[in-house]
Parts: structure tokens; sequence; C-alpha cells
């Protein structure tokens, strides 16, 4: 990937800049002064279309305002979207890398099977979608694994239980829940209070202040 | 709506742009993204809720990410100009276009996409189901139904 040098310019020429699919960016990190670069929204759509996401090393070569290029070993820090159009790359945050020293990032779980629990009615909640790991740039897993099949009712899986590659360290809570299948019932009580406000409202709108009462009709 | 409020009466605001914040899905697996700037009110949200509720039965979880802060007045029919603003008659949320306003979970995704296109037809609004990304890439799937 090639970045090209960018100054600073305000959202006339971004907007220029995107319309000719460039997007703005910025590399920072490892007590080097930030430099503003524009890089191919397609290269970088291209680079991260893999199945570590966001987490992988790109070899960025940044061209200089003189002529001449370094190579940077860089991570997507943090990627901007438009909000409607999610392909659509606003600004993108560059980290550099090095090799040698360990980096936190967020990793994604792959939950695999279908809990048992599920079969029986039950509805499956994951309250963790990705986790904070600590590791050598080379040794960010793609996604982890974690194994949900045998989970009935009211069972979790915890941090604890998760299987981490080798010189990978797990930052979260070992003790916080990662998933768990809940009972049902909790979701047809609201069905039920629904119903019931519902019926409430018909019947009480009229009681209640003139101010409130709109407010509480049902459509 | 709200508890207590500072105020009772709110002025009424502009509805340029796009939206902020709250435009990626943070708790659920499918989402319903506004397209469109409206102010909603509590009776759509209550009305879009209950229909989405309905038909995903005992399985799946709702979260309702829009919440109607803004108090809208009115005043009494054939009342003379003047005399201060109306009495607050309703409750708004204030929503701008990439505005996810509801998500779902635990629901197969044909069942969710009913669900949210029952929804919207609540809402004065177009709007997108949504789908949470995939795992790495850009499998993000989205679809109009409004």
């Amino acid at each position: 990937m090639v970045a090209f040098p960018r100054e600073t310019g305000g959202k006339g020429l971004n907007r220029q800049m995107r319309l000719k699919g460039m997007i703005p960016g910025v590399i920072y990190g490892r007590g080097r002064t930030p430099r503003h670069i524009s890089l191919e929204s397609a290269a970088l759509k291209k680079a991260l279309a893999t199945a570590g996401g966001m987490n992988v090393l790109l070899d960025l070569e940044v061209k200089g305002a003189e002529g001449g290029s370094a190579v940077e070993t860089v991570m997507v820090k943090e990627l901007q979207r438009h909000p409607l159009q999610q392909d659509f790359y606003l600004h993108a945050d560059l980290l550099r890398i090095s090799l040698d020293q360990k980096l936190e990032v967020k990793v994604p779980l792959s939950f695999s099977g279908e809990p048992a629990g599920v079969k029986d009615g039950g509805i499956f909640q994951a309250q963790f979608r990705e986790v904070g790991v600590r590791c050598l740039p080379a040794q960010i897993p793609d996604f982890i694994k974690v194994p949900v099949e045998g989970l009935e009712i009211g069972q979790a899986v915890n941090i604890k239980d998760l299987k981490l590659p080798e010189g990978v360290e797990i930052l979260e809570d070992p003790e916080q829940t990662v998933s768990s299948v809940l009972a049902p019932q909790a979701e047809a009580v609201e069905e039920e209070e629904a119903e019931a406000a519902e019926a409430e409202t018909g019947a009480g709108a009229e009681e209640e202040a003139p101010g409130t009462a709109h407010g509480e009709e049902t459509a | 709506m709200p508890k207590r409020t500072k105020f009772r009466r709110h002025q009424r605001g502009r509805m340029k742009g796009i939206s902020k914040g709250g435009t990626q899905i943070d708790f659920g697996e499918y989402g319903l993204q506004a397209l469109e700037p409206a102010w909603i009110t509590s009776q759509q949200i209550e009305a879009a809720r209950i229909a989405m509720t309905r038909y995903v039965k005992r399985g799946g979880k709702v979260w309702i990410k829009i919440f109607p802060h803004k108090p809208v007045t009115a005043k009494p029919a054939e009342t003379r100009m003047g005399k201060g603003k109306g009495s607050p008659e309703y409750w708004v949320a204030v929503v701008k276009p990439g505005r996810i306003m509801f998500e779902l979970a635990g629901v197969p995704v044909e069942v969710a996409r009913e669900a949210m296109r029952l929804a919207a037809h609540k809402l004065p609004i177009k709007c997108k189901f949504v789908k949470r990304e995939e795992t790495g890439g850009e499998a993000r799937e989205s679809e109009g139904n409004s």
C-alpha cells in the first residue's frame, strides 16, 4: 500500500479527496511525529478484507514531501465510515507497530455450534463479541473460537473458559460471562406487559392529565 | 417519556445532516436504521416495539435505542394567536439519517427481517434493515425494506 503526504486541509479538501477515491489518514505511534497522509480507499478496503479484519499488519510505503519514501509497518487503529454507506471510508488512523513489542488489540469471538438450550427454546446471548488481548503482532489470532454446543438454559461460558493460542494473554476479567443461554420466560413476560400496557392506555387515557394523555395513546 | 425535565417546553430546533452517533449495532445482531430525519413520537416507538415483539413471540431480545426526550407543544383548537406557547402534548425522539433505532438478537435472519419490516411500517420514515458486521472483511449486509 502506498500513502501520500497530505497538508492538513479541512473538510473541503478532504471531500474533494474522497471524491477521487482517496481518504485522509494519519500515522502515529512509537514516539515519532504524527504524519498526515492520504490513502487509496480501494487498496485499504482490499487489505482489510481478510479473516483478521482490522487486525492485519500493513507494510505502508509512505512517500515523502520532497521525493523518496519509507516503509512503515502499521495497523489500522480506527476506521471512520459513512453512517449510511458502510463501504465508504471517511478517515483512517494508522498505528506504527514494532514487531518485537507486545500490543493490545481486540480480537473477535467466533461462536461455533447451536447451543443445546436454544433447541429447548432458550435465547442465546453474547455479552462479548470481541475480547481484548495482549500479544506480539505476529501472534494476533484471526478470531478466538468459542464452542457453545453444550450450553443448556441457564449455563454460560466465562472468559476463563476461553482457549487461547500460545503467547496470547487476555485482558478481560476471567469471571466475566462471554455468552449465555437465557430462559425464554423473560420475553414472554415482556410481551404480556406490552399487551397489559396497551389495554391500560386504551382504558386509562381519559383519566390522565391532558398534558400526558396524548403521549400515552397507542397508535 | 422522561420522568422529570428541567424545562417543560423546548424550542423546535433543526434536523440538518446525518446522525452523529448511534449508527452502529451495539447490542444485538440486527438493526433498523433510519434513512430520513424525523420526529418519532413515543406512540410510534411503542407501536413499532409491539409489532416487533409480537412477531418474534417468545424468542429474541429487542433493544430500543432512541428515547423521546423532546416535548412538543400545541395550542388548543379555535384559539387566537398569542397568549404564550401552548402546552406540551406529546414527546418525540429526534432521529437523523443513519441512526440505529431498534436492535434485535436471538432469532434467525428471516424472522428479524420480517419483524423489522413490520416495525418500519409503524414509523413515519424510510428505514433499512442492517446486520452486524461479520468477523473479518466487509460482510455487512444491508437491504432497503420500506
